[in-house]
């Protein structure tokens, strides 16, 4: 799976300064970070990718087809999001979530059950299957949000700051997640915590004001800007300031 | 398969105290003012429609307040994702609507079979008058989650159902096209029945806001939803702009008379027969006229074999025709007022339902009034009077009172009016 974005402008209100603005951009299969300061227009362009949020102008292909067509069906069903801060009905069971979001995302009930496993499995909640959902921890919360996401099995993965709020057991917990998953999928994972980014993606975006500012490989970009140190985090600072 | 999706109304115990909420707020119109429905199956049937004055706002804040808990929970994000978006976000509506359309036919089976229990004519196949009610219901539904998708805050709960309430209140009293009306007849729907284009279009106009109401609500997913929500969704709201013309000002007539009648009658003398669908006082005012009109037969005079419940605006010069008054028709049991008053008119003549008031004769009122008087003092119900004009004639024995009763009955029978005369002493 590959997206393409070609001179992509949102904007919340008209006469403002777009949230995000990106003249060309590719993305390939694998873990990619999106890093930025808040506010960069991460949140955007995810929400832009998962066919949330219709650009103002520009296109965004997903191998190779308009995701904002008209008849994107298709399309969509190759995306698995997974929104910063999504709240299920506490009353529900961890399968009941994941059988509602089958529903939503048209998989046949003959096979919504094993995917629900599976999902369930991926993010190691198993043993809290038939837990309420308001019962569950926060990083429990987040790992419920993820198998959501991938329950759809999907080709494009967009992560929206997985391991923010996390305690740093439940975020490693999290980052093995997203390591063992698909190489063939194209996983975009937002972050403001370089640690987490560098441990996890093989290549970086960042993002600054709206616009991408570095896009490359994680290692060349924490070797080149990590200073002595080989800090992702300097990495990141230094790059945010000479923009 | 859409399914009636109940993610977002809680958990079983939730569901049926919202069930519970739903079903008591309904019945607070259909339980008020001495439940005058129990006296007829189509008003009992009428009247579980009329739940939905305060039903329908209950629901619209039921509604209001999932989609404000939607909106605030990200999960919309999802849809974007969802084989069928737009499904995925009017199921919690279609969720909220299934759960309050449940309560409406609960109370409409309740009002109906008590009714048939206590020995009303069913008609079951007027059934038909409950999806109408129940489109507008969606639309009170959909209205509810318009202000919850777009205030995103839980105080507007309280708002909606109050919106929705006074949308009602104005399509009652005419403001607004007659949609939201839904039941609430005052009259006993005897010899009548539902005017079944009203309620087409009523329902059509329902539909079609509620279509509408939902559309604006997440308009970005109904945009990108499929050739046939859009197409079915525009041609409901055109739909709904040419019924609410129709169902404008006086236009939304909701009830006609019926083509043909039936009676179910009590034998005897006299027989007494009321309208099938109004039968519940009938052993008790066939008991009392019979009481009465053994007073008429010792005087000589002449009853007519059988009396009938009147059809309003149809004189029948041929039968005696009960003079009720509706809540008399839909009361268990009546007054002797009422027996006597029936007894008094032994033909239904054409100059009681005159439009030109010199057709009767003034002289009428009086004998009326004397007349239904006497059979009350005959009865020991009344006492005669012993002052005013006719005192010596109320003082006179009962015999001699009889010429007079006897001539004016004959005259009544025969709708000769102009020859009543007041009764004299000398009679």
């Amino acid at each position: 799976m590959s997206v393409v974005l070609s001179g992509i402008q949102c904007t919340y209100r008209i006469g403002d300064r777009p949230a995000v603005s990106i003249e060309s951009l590719e993305l390939t299969a694998g873990p990619v970070g999106l890093v930025g300061v808040n506010g960069a227009g991460k949140s955007t362009l995810l929400r832009t990718l998962a066919g949330a949020r219709r650009p103002q102008a520009g296109s965004v292909t997903l191998g190779g087809e308009e995701l904002y067509h008209r008849h994107r069906r298709t399309v969509v069903q190759q995306i698995g999001y997974m929104p910063q801060e999504i709240q299920f009905p506490a009353e529900l069971r961890v399968t009941q979530v994941l059988a509602y979001v089958c529903w939503l995302r048209g998989i046949p009930s003959r096979t919504a059950k094993a995917r629900t496993a599976g999902a369930i499995e991926a993010v190691g909640l198993t043993d809290r299957a038939g837990q309420l959902t308001g019962q569950l921890s926060g990083g429990m919360r987040r790992r419920l949000a993820l198998a959501a996401a991938l329950v759809s099995e999907p080709r494009l993965l967009l992560l929206d700051e997985p391991t923010t709020g996390l305690d740093p057991e439940q975020r490693a917990g999290v980052r093995a997640i997203i390591s063992n998953l698909d190489q063939e999928c194209l996983t975009v994972m937002s972050s403001h915590v370089m640690e987490d980014v560098a441990s996890v993606t093989a290549r970086i975006v960042v993002l600054h004001e709206g616009s991408v500012i570095y896009h490359g490989d994680t290692p060349a970009f924490v070797e080149e800007r990590g200073g002595p140190g080989r800090s992702a985090e300097h990495a990141f600072l230094s790059t945010i300031a000479g923009s | 398969m859409i399914g009636l999706r109940t993610e977002w109304l809680g958990p079983p115990r939730v569901r049926a105290a919202l069930l519970a909420a739903l079903v008591g707020a309904g019945l607070v119109p259909v339980l008020d003012r001495d439940m005058p429905w129990l006296g007829s199956w189509k008003v009992a049937l009428d009247q579980g429609t009329f739940s939905i004055t305060t039903l329908g706002p209950v629901a619209a804040g039921i509604a209001c307040s999932v989609y404000v808990r939607i909106r605030r929970s990200e999960v919309p994000e999802l849809l974007a994702q969802a084989r069928r978006p737009w499904l995925g976000w009017l199921a919690p509506g279609i969720g909220v609507w299934g759960l309050a359309s449940l309560a409406v036919v609960l109370i409409c089976a309740f009002t109906t079979t008590v009714t048939w229990a206590i020995g009303a004519h069913a008609y079951p196949d007027l059934f038909w008058v409950v999806p109408p009610a129940l489109a507008v219901l969606a639309a009170e539904v959909a209205i509810g989650a318009l202000i919850g998708s777009q205030v995103q805050h839980h105080w507007a709960t309280p708002w909606a159902a109050v919106i929705v309430f006074m949308v009602y209140i104005l399509s009652s009293v005419g403001v607004l096209p007659g949609v939201f009306r839904t039941g609430g007849v005052t009259g006993t729907l005897a010899g009548q029945t539902f005017h079944a284009p009203t309620f087409a279009w009523q329902a059509l106009a329902g539909v079609g806001l509620a279509g509408g109401a939902m559309a604006l609500s997440r308009w970005e997913l109904f945009r990108v939803s499929g050739p046939v929500s859009r197409g079915a969704t525009g041609l409901a709201l055109v739909g709904a702009v040419v019924a609410m013309f129709q169902l404008r000002g006086d236009s939304d007539e909701r009830y006609v008379f019926a083509a043909t009648v039936q009676y179910e009658c009590r034998e005897g003398e006299p027989t007494v027969c009321m309208l099938l669908e109004t039968t519940r006082p009938l052993d008790d005012l066939s008991a009392k006229m019979r009481s009465l009109s053994d007073h008429l037969e010792a005087a000589g005079a002449q009853l007519p074999e059988q009396f009938r419940q009147r059809v309003p605006g149809e004189p029948d010069p041929h039968h005696g025709f009960l003079r009720m008054r509706g809540d008399a028709v839909l009361a268990a049991t009546v007054d002797y007022l009422t027996a006597a008053e029936s007894l008094a008119q032994p033909a239904g003549c054409s100059a009681y339902s005159s439009d030109d008031p010199r057709v009767l004769p003034e002289v009428w009122f009086t004998v009326d009034d004397v007349l239904v008087r006497w059979l009350l003092v005959q009865e020991g119900h009344e006492t005669a009077p012993s002052d005013g004009a006719l005192a010596d004639w109320w003082a006179l024995p009962r015999a001699r009172q009889w010429p007079w009763v006897r001539a004016t009955y004959d005259a009544l029978r025969d709708c000769r009016l102009h020859a009543l005369r007041l009764p004299t002493s000398a009679s």
